[in-house]
Order: C-alpha cells, then sequence, then structure tokens
C-alpha cells in the first residue's frame, strides 16, 4: 500500500510504479485475449486487442525506465502475433492486405508497431521486396515524432530488422533488386540512426530548465537505444573498407557534428570507436580527428582522443606479439596525434591544462607500445608538454592540483617503462618538466625514481650520470628553497634517507675502472654533503664503506697500477674527512665505529703509510671515546669494541702498540661500575696474549704475566663489588678465563689460581646467596664449569706441552 | 617440525643495499615458525621485512645497532628441546675464539650456541654441544674477512634432533649444505 504524505498524494517514485503497474495488467490482460483470439484463428479480434495493449505505449507519464520495462512485456507479447502470422503464411494460409488490415487500428503507435510486425513477417516469407518494404518501414516511423516514444519504436523496429538486412556486396548475384544490397542495408540504418539521433537531442529541450540535470540522466539512460545503430553498422560483414570510409563514417559523422549536442557527440564519438575495428581506424583518422575538431566546446575531446589512442595502441601491441609492424609504416600515427593535439590546445584555449597532459600521457603510451625503440618520442612529449606549461605560465605547479596529479602521472611512465636510469637520462626534458613542479611533485617523482632503481638493481656506471641522476634526487638530497623545513614525521625521514643510502650501492663502475669509481663516489660526497646534518648520518656511512671496499680492490690488482698506494692514501684520507664531518654534525658512538672499521682496513692494505692512517684512525677513535662517550653503557660497549679492534690489528710495531694497549687497561679500570672494569680488564687481558705486532711478524705476543697482572685486578676489582650475586658470577666468569689461558699455555696460571678462585666462589659467595634464579644461574654455570675441568683433569691430554690439570680441587 | 631461521649482519643500508634477491624468493612467509637474529640489520625496514616471515622473532644487539635500541645483549630461547643461546658475538674476545664461545656456551647453559659478527658461516660440534654462526645474509663487507659469501640457516628441530640447512650465494648459485646435531 503507498504511503500518503501529509498532503495526500503520493511522491513521484510510487506514482511511477503504480502507474507501471496499471499499465502492466492492461498489457496482461489484452495479450491474454489477444492470444485466445488467435488459438481460435479470430484474427481481426486478435488485432484489436494487440491494438488496445498497444495503446499503453501512448502514454507520457512514465520515466524512461518504467517506459523500458512495459516496451519489453509488450515486444514479448508482440512475439506470439508475429510467430501466428509467419505460421500462417508458411503454411499457404495467406492473409489477404494483412497489410491495409492493420492500418485501421486507430492510433499511429499502435498502427506503427503493428505495421513493423507485419513488415517482418513480409520479410521473412519473401511476400514483397525486401528493399522496399525496410524504406518504407523507416520512412513511416517518421510518424511518431515525441522523442521517447520514437525512440522505442525506432528501435523496435532495429531490433526486429536486426538479421533481415540485405547484407550483400552490390555485385553478388544474389543481391537483386527485389532483394537489395549493403548500400540499402547502409541508407536504412544510417536514417534510422539520424532520425533516433535527432529525437534523442530533442528531449534536452523538453520540459523547465530546473529539470536539466534530470533530463541529462535520463539522456543518458537510453544512450544505448540510439548507439545500437553504430552497432548494426558494425555487424554488416559486406561493408568493406572502401565504403566505411567513403559513405557509412561520413554518414555517421555528419549527424554527430550537425546536431551540436555535447552528450550526444561525446557519446557517439567514443562508440565509433568502440565498435568499429582497429585496422579501419587507422585508415580513416585524419577524416576522424577533422571531426573532432568542429565538436561542441563542452564535448571533453581529450578523453575521446585518450580512448582512440589507448585502442590503437593496444592494437599495436597485439600486432607486434604476432610478428607484424605494429603500426603499418605508411601511417606517420605518433605525428598525427602530435599535431592533432597540438590543433585541439590552439583551438580551445579555455581547455584546463591538466587535460591536455593526460592527452601527453596517452602519446607516451601510444609511443612506448607502438614505438619502443624511438625513445626521442618520448622526449618529444616531453618538450611539448614544456611549451604547454610555459604558455599558462605558473611557476611551481601544486603537487596536490588535477594538473600536479597528471604531471607526476607522465613524469613516472618513462621511469616505470624503461626501469633505467641510463635511458632516462638520455630524455633531456625530463629534468625541465621536472623542475615545474613544486617541492612536493619532485619529491614524489624522486621517491618512485629511487624505488625503481631499488628494485631493478639498476646501477649507475659514471660521474656523470652520477651528477645527473643525483641532481633529479635534489628533493631527497639537501633542502630546498621551496620547501617547507617543520612538520615531517622523523620515522617518515629515516625512511627517506635509508632508501638513499640504499640507492648509493649502485654506484658502481665497471669493474676495470676502479678511478672513475673514485670519481663517482667524491662527486656523491659533495651532493650528500649539501644534505646537512640531519642527512649525512645516513648517507655518508655508505659512501665510506664503498670506499673501504674500493680500497681493497685497488690493493687486489696492485700489479697492475703503479699508483695504488697513493690512491689507497687518498682514498683513507677521503674516508677520515667523511667520519670527522660525522663527528662534527655532533655524533659520537657511529664516527667511533667507523674510525675502528678504518683502522682494521687500512691495516689489511699493506701499503707504505698503512700503519700511520691506522694509527691515526684508532687514535681518533679513543679520543672520540674520551672527549664525547660519557653514558656508563655507551662506554663499555665502545671499549669492548675499541680493545677487540685493537687486538685484531696486526700492522703496528711495539712503539705504537704498547701506549694503546696500556690505554686500554687504564680506561677500563677508569670505568664507573666495578662489574663493568672487572669485565672489561678481562677483555683488556687478551690484548697482552693473542694479539701481535709488526716485529713478531703475525706471531701472537703471549705475554703471560701481563695477562695474569690483568685477571688479578679483575678479581681485586670483583671483590670490591658488595653484592654477593654479582661478586660470584663475576669470579664464575674469571675462573673460565683463568683456564682459557691456562689451557693456551701461559705459565705464569697455576691450578692453585684456579682452586682458589672456585673455593672462593663455593666457600664464601654461594652459602651468603639465598635461593634464587640468580643463584641457580651461578651455581649452574660454577657446575658446567667444573665438568669441564673435571674432564680435562681425568682425561689428560697426551700431547708433551699440554698443561696438567692435576691438583685441580672440584669437591 | 619447527623451522628456525637463523640469519644476522645484513648491515642495510650502511653497507648492503638488500637481501639477495634469490635469497628472499626463498624466503616465503607463513614456513618459518621462529626467526634468530644474530643483530646488526640496521634499519627498521629490514625488521619490519623478518617480521612478515615469521611471528616470533628475537634479536640481539649488533655493534653498529643503537645502543639506545631495545635489543638485549644476549637471549635464550627454547624450541621443542633445545635451549638456544643468541648473542652477536662482537662482545667475545677474539672475535670468533671456538674457546671463548664455549665459554659463553658454559655460561648460557644452552645446547646450541648463535652467534655472527665475523660474517663467516661455522657449524660444528664441541664437547657434545652445537655452535652456529649464519655469516652475512647480504655477505656484507667486513674489514678482516676478504671473502665474504652471502648466507644464512635454517634449523629444522624435531625432538631430539636438529638439521641445520645453511644457505648460501656462490657464483649467484644457491648452495644448500645440511648438516645433523643429535641432543645427548
Amino acid at each position: 500500500m503507498p504511503t500518503m504524505s501529509k498532503s495526500g498524494s503520493m511522491s513521484p517514485l510510487e506514482d511511477q510504479d503504480k502507474l507501471l503497474d496499471e499499465a502492466l495488467s492492461v498489457v496482461k490482460v489484452q495479450a491474454l485475449q489477444m492470444k485466445r483470439c488467435l488459438d481460435k484463428r479470430k484474427l481481426m479480434d486478435a488485432l484489436k486487442h494487440a491494438s488496445t495493449m498497444l495503446g499503453e505505449l501512448r502514454t507520457s507519464l512514465l520515466s524512461p525506465k518504467s517506459y523500458y520495462e512495459l516496451y519489453m512485456a509488450i515486444c514479448d507479447e508482440l512475439q506470439h502475433l508475429e510467430m501466428y502470422l509467419l505460421d500462417e503464411f508458411q503454411n499457404g494460409r495467406k492473409v489477404a492486405d494483412l497489410y491495409e488490415l492493420v492500418q485501421y487500428a486507430g492510433n499511429i503507435i499502435p498502427r506503427l508497431y503493428l505495421l513493423v510486425t507485419v513488415g517482418v513477417v513480409y520479410i521473412k516469407t519473401n511476400e514483397q521486396s525486401r528493399r522496399d518494404i525496410l524504406r518504407d518501414l523507416v520512412e513511416m516511423c517518421r510518424g511518431v515524432q515525441h522523442p521517447l516514444r520514437g525512440l522505442f519504436l525506432r528501435n523496435y523496429l532495429l531490433q526486429c530488422t536486426r538479421n533481415l538486412l540485405p547484407d550483400l556486396a552490390e555485385n553478388d548475384p544474389l543481391a537483386t533488386e527485389s532483394y537489395g544490397n549493403v548500400r540499402d542495408a547502409v541508407d536504412f540504418i544510417q536514417l534510422n540512426f539520424s532520425e533516433m539521433n535527432k529525437l534523442w537531442v530533442r528531449m534536452a529541450y523538453q520540459g523547465h530548465s530546473r529539470d536539466k540535470e534530470r533530463r541529462e540522466r535520463e539522456r543518458q539512460e537510453l544512450r544505448l537505444l540510439v548507439g545500437t545503430n553504430l552497432v548494426r553498422l558494425a555487424q554488416l560483414d559486406s561493408v568493406d573498407v572502401e565504403l566505411y570510409k567513403k559513405v557509412v563514417l561520413p554518414g555517421i559523422l555528419e549527424q554527430v557534428v550537425s546536431c551540436r549536442d555535447a552528450l550526444a557527440q561525446e557519446y557517439l564519438m567514443e562508440c565509433i570507436i568502440q565498435v568499429f575495428p582497429d585496422e579501419v581506424h587507422l585508415d580513416t583518422l585524419h577524416t576522424y580527428l577533422k571531426a573532432c575538431a568542429e565538436l561542441h566546446t563542452d564535448v571533453k575531446v581529450h578523453v575521446i582522443l585518450v580512448a582512440l589512442v589507448e585502442r590503437l595502441a593496444a592494437y599495436g601491441q597485439r600486432q607486434q606479439a604476432l610478428g607484424q609492424p605494429p603500426i603499418p609504416p605508411h601511417i606517420p600515427l605518433f605525428d598525427i596525434f602530435s599535431d592533432q593535439i597540438g590543433n585541439i590546445a590552439q583551438a580551445r584555449p579555455e581547455m584546463p591544462s591538466e587535460n591536455l597532459v593526460s592527452l601527453q600521457v596517452s602519446l607516451i603510451s601510444l609511443a612506448f607500445r607502438c614505438y619502443p625503440e624511438k625513445i626521442n618520442l618520448v622526449d618529444k612529449v616531453l618538450e611539448s608538454t614544456l611549451v604547454a606549461l610555459d604558455k599558462i605560465a605558473v611557476e611551481k605547479v601544486d603537487f596536490d592540483s588535477a594538473l600536479g596529479k597528471e604531471l607526476n602521472r607522465l613524469l613516472r611512465m618513462p621511469i616505470s617503462h624503461y626501469n633505467s636510469l641510463v635511458t632516462l637520462l638520455q630524455l633531456p626534458h625530463f629534468g625541465q618538466v621536472l623542475q615545474r613542479l613544486d617541492f612536493n611533485g619532485r619529491k614524489s617523482v624522486a621517491l618512485h625514481l629511487v624505488n625503481n632503481a631499488l628494485d631493478n638493481e639498476t646501477y649507475i656506471t659514471t660521474q656523470e650520470h652520477v651528477d645527473a641522476v643525483l641532481n633529479m634526487l635534489a628533493p631527497l638530497i639537501c633542502d630546498q628553497p621551496d620547501q617547507v623545513l617543520t612538520g615531517q614525521d622523523a620515522e617518515d625521514f629515516a625512511e627517506e634517507q635509508n632508501l638513499m643510502a640504499r640507492m648509493i650501492h649502485l654506484l658502481a663502475a665497471e669493474e676495470t675502472d676502479l678511478d672513475q669509481q673514485y670519481r663517482m663516489l667524491t662527486s656523491a660526497r659533495k651532493q650528500f654533503g649539501a644534505g646537512g646534518a640531519r642527512r649525512i648520518p645516513f648517507t655518508l656511512p655508505p659512501l665510506i664503506y664503498e670506499a673501504f671496499k674500493l680500497a681493497r680492490k685497488y690493493f687486489d690488482v696492485r700489479q697492475e697500477d703503479e699508483l695504488w698506494e697513493k690512491k689507497c692514501e687518498k682514498i683513507f684520507t677521503f674516508c677520515h674527512q667523511c667520519i670527522a664531518a660525522l663527528v662534527k654534525a655532533e655524533l659520537a658512538e657511529l664516527p667511533l665505529r667507523l674510525f675502528l672499521q678504518g683502522a682494521l682496513a687500512a691495516s689489511q692494505i699493506i701499503f707504505g703509510t698503512h700503519e700511520t692512517l691506522a694509527y691515526e684512525f684508532i687514535s681518533q677513535a679513543f679520543t672520540l671515546y674520551e672527549e664525547e662517550i660519557s653514558d656508563s653503557k655507551a662506554q663499555f660497549a665502545a671499549l669492548t669494541l675499541m680493545a677487540a679492534s685493537l687486538e685484531k690489528l696486526d700492522c703496528f710495531s711495539e712503539e705504537n702498540s704498547a701506549p694503546v694497549r696500556s690505554k686500554c687497561a687504564l680506561l677500563a679500570s677508569a670505568l664507573l661500575r666495578k662489574p663493568d672494569q672487572c669485565r672489561a680488564l678481562i677483555l683488556v687481558s687478551n690484548l697482552f696474549w693473542s694479539s701481535t705486532t709488526k716485529e713478531l711478524e703475525g706471531k701472537p705476543m703471549r705475554d703471560g704475566k701481563k695477562v695474569l697482572e690483568c685477571l688479578r685486578k679483575a678479581g681485586k676489582v670483583a671483590t670490591e663489588c658488595l653484592d654477593p650475586g654479582v661478586q660470584a658470577q663475576l669470579i664464575v666468569e674469571l675462573i673460565n678465563v683463568y683456564v682459557h689461558f691456562f689451557h693456551q699455555g701461559n705459565q705464569h696460571i697455576t691450578v692453585t689460581h684456579i682452586n682458589e678462585l672456585i673455593s672462593k666462589v663455593r666457600q664464601d659467595l654461594l652459602p651468603q646467596l639465598e635461593n634464587s634464579d640468580e643463584k641457580e644461574l651461578i651455581e649452574r654455570h660454577l657446575g658446567a664449569s667444573c665438568e669441564m675441568l673435571r674432564h680435562r683433569r681425568d682425561n689428560p691430554s697426551t700431547t708433551s706441552d699440554a698443561p696438567s690439570y692435576q691438583g685441580i680441587i672440584l669437591d | 617440525m619447527q623451522l628456525v631461521l637463523v640469519l644476522g649482519d645484513l648491515h642495510i643500508p650502511n653497507r648492503c643495499n638488500a637481501l639477495p634477491a634469490k635469497f628472499k624468493k626463498l624466503l616465503v612467509p607463513g614456513r618459518i615458525h621462529h626467526i634468530l637474529c644474530t643483530g646488526n640489520l640496521c634499519s627498521k625496514e629490514t625488521l619490519d621485512y623478518l617480521k612478515t616471515l615469521a611471528s616470533d622473532v628475537h634479536i640481539v644487539r649488533g655493534d653498529f645497532d643503537k645502543i639506545s635500541s631495545t635489543y638485549p645483549e644476549q637471549k635464550v630461547v627454547t624450541v621443542g628441546q633445545f635451549k638456544i643461546g643468541l648473542v652477536h658475538g662482537h662482545q667475545i674476545v677474539p672475535w670468533g675464539d671456538p674457546e671463548s664461545l664455549a665459554s659463553l656456551q658454559r655460561q648460557l647453559g644452552v645446547d646450541i650456541l648463535i652467534t655472527g659478527h665475523t660474517h663467516k658461516f661455522e657449524a660444528y660440534e664441541h664437547d657434545g654441544k652445537f655452535f652456529i654462526n649464519p655469516g652475512s645474509a647480504t655477505g656484507a663487507y667486513n674489514p678482516i674477512n676478504k671473502f665474504v659469501i652471502p648466507s644464512f640457516v635454517l634449523m629444522d628441530i624435531q625432538s631430539s634432533t636438529v638439521v641445520t640447512y645453511v644457505y648460501q650465494l656462490v657464483d649467484d648459485e644457491v648452495k644448500v649444505e645440511r648438516i645433523e646435531y643429535k641432543k645427548n
């Protein structure tokens, strides 16, 4: 039950439903009656019912959607009538003057629908000239000039005659005068199309101006009715290219252009592209494009062109896949479109520039797909874009604007297509277009570039390329004049800089051209240096490591380059300077580690001044430690690395090595916390045992006395820890260290030392501890250590100089 | 059966730009139960990547991980019947010394000790315990190791046996070796 509003009337929607329901029930009743009469072979009565039924289509009250539903219901029922008549004729029971009979239907709508139905029967039974009937029918429909009703009537005509058109070539023997040929079919459809288009356009002018939007919507709903004519034309097999060129296309375009209606033009121009084959478009480009230029100013010509270019580009790609040339060489497709786009830009100065750029985007797509080797075409597009941007005289294009988005799309295309920085650098206008974007735009493109390079592992191999690429990446490398400096999330910034850092490893000259690699690194260093204190912690370390790698490479091919030692020196100086820059940027822990790495790297590459350089690096590390590292945890971590690195440095003379070792020991004793001191001293003890000097020529120092001194100091410090648990833990660690050196043959360490320590833990410290997880851990550690000792004691080694564990007291 | 991915010393972005592509193809999410990482990743993006491979990720601090990071210096993890110790290894002096590593194993009381730092793959038994160094997954530069090969380890732990698979990238080909260790 429809609900009633206050005023007692129903809403328009409910109105429509009610009207449609009422009409459909009439149709149902009349159709039933019609079929009953046909069963009884009472044709006249049946026609009367049919006429009444068709009368419902005379309404002006239904919306196009509802009218469509009514129309479909009635068409279904008319099928019965058609089948009955066909049956009568085919069984020899021709109905005399059927044509005249149906003319007695009162109103024109029922009359014309019935005439079409009968006409179809005549055609199917070859009663009269197919050609003549078709011509009559298409002319007769002019009788209905109401847009909606006329459209549906002509649609009925088109659907009924779907397979009945004389689709035969003119010279086909079956194409008699009476039957007709493809020209007649074309004429039929073209006339129907013109009339339908006129009706469709007329709909725009019906009713109040305030209903304009609704009318536009309704017109859109009906577009397929008009478009079907074009589909029919495309389905005619006998239309050859010549006919299409001379008759079909010009006919359609004439109607499209002359109707001067933007909605119709936009739809129909795209329809033409979609329904007719691509080969034929290639042959008729000029004609089609000329029509484009004549379209109404409200038509989005760029959308149409983009659709056309897209279609032809896809065609070109398919042709290539089949081994054919993508576009027939006699058709300069790219130039045609390039010129056309220029024409349109001139003819429509008010067209928003983003539409122009979207056309450039489709041009580049065409170039990629149909002319893949012609890189210059892509650059041409970029050049035209630049010219267009000049015309609108805007300084920097806003990234968020429609134009900005299109430009972004444009620039990303060559990046993603070529996946090659080198190819990109061959497009001179790429960088120029890039510069027209605002900061956000340039940064977005730069990020896309970097990600693309990293994903495809595209290496940069010369210094010129390095400079050019880093120029394009400027927004990521240093602060830009048009950049807003606040507000970026620290994590986002770190992510970006990490990308740049990763990119540095793509700087790789040819394997044999080490000098080029050096030039690339120094050139990059200059650019990255401009990034300031915020960025160099990310960007300098990778450069430093690439430099370390390069030094080693020079060493590996030293036979071939007599200047290699000087070059290595230069490289290490370069690294030193980079690390110093990090220190200036107020970092401490990172440069300390890099200095240590540098010392180790230099020690392994044996050239003239490498010992001096290594010494310089390591003393810088120690200086940093003393001057800049004050946090206890950081100190212990740093000192661990310093001692461990020193243990591995084999290039120092005793003269250089001794002071550094002593310094380590001093710093160990100077740590704030006792446990840290103890453990640091243990670490330092290794410096007197396994490290080496130049004089020792790789043999370990084995200064057992000094080792024991360190360990005794460590033990003393351990006993100064008040907490028995901490003390116990430290002493168990110490036990293992004593055993370690004892086992390696340190003769200053005796079984007594070890027994003392074990006894200290067992007798003195453990009893002081309450049962806890901590105690359990220490006991387990001690237990495992004693297990090991027991095994060594009870299974003495057979080698002559192995230390004897006899006398170890474990219980 | 528990699959444990063991890797570390990636040094991204300071020394390398990415995990080798052939390794990345092998590391498919959903197959690995645990990840034990020896440290020195060194970026958040790399950590996020590991987290996509498995939900149980353990990392310890490497010498190039920030002191301020929340990674512990060492960790003990139990998987099946095995107690596994995880330490980066720069704290063990001399670096890579087997005796010193054995000492740490006794201290932690673990069946398997995993360390890194040397960028050199190791897997050996010592005094009935198992020692693994997965090497550097990216083959990162190491000043004192001239011949670094990208490598990582996959442990297949079933009751008291662990089968260790080491994946190495040699001449751009992935080579796999298999080592078995039984807990006694």
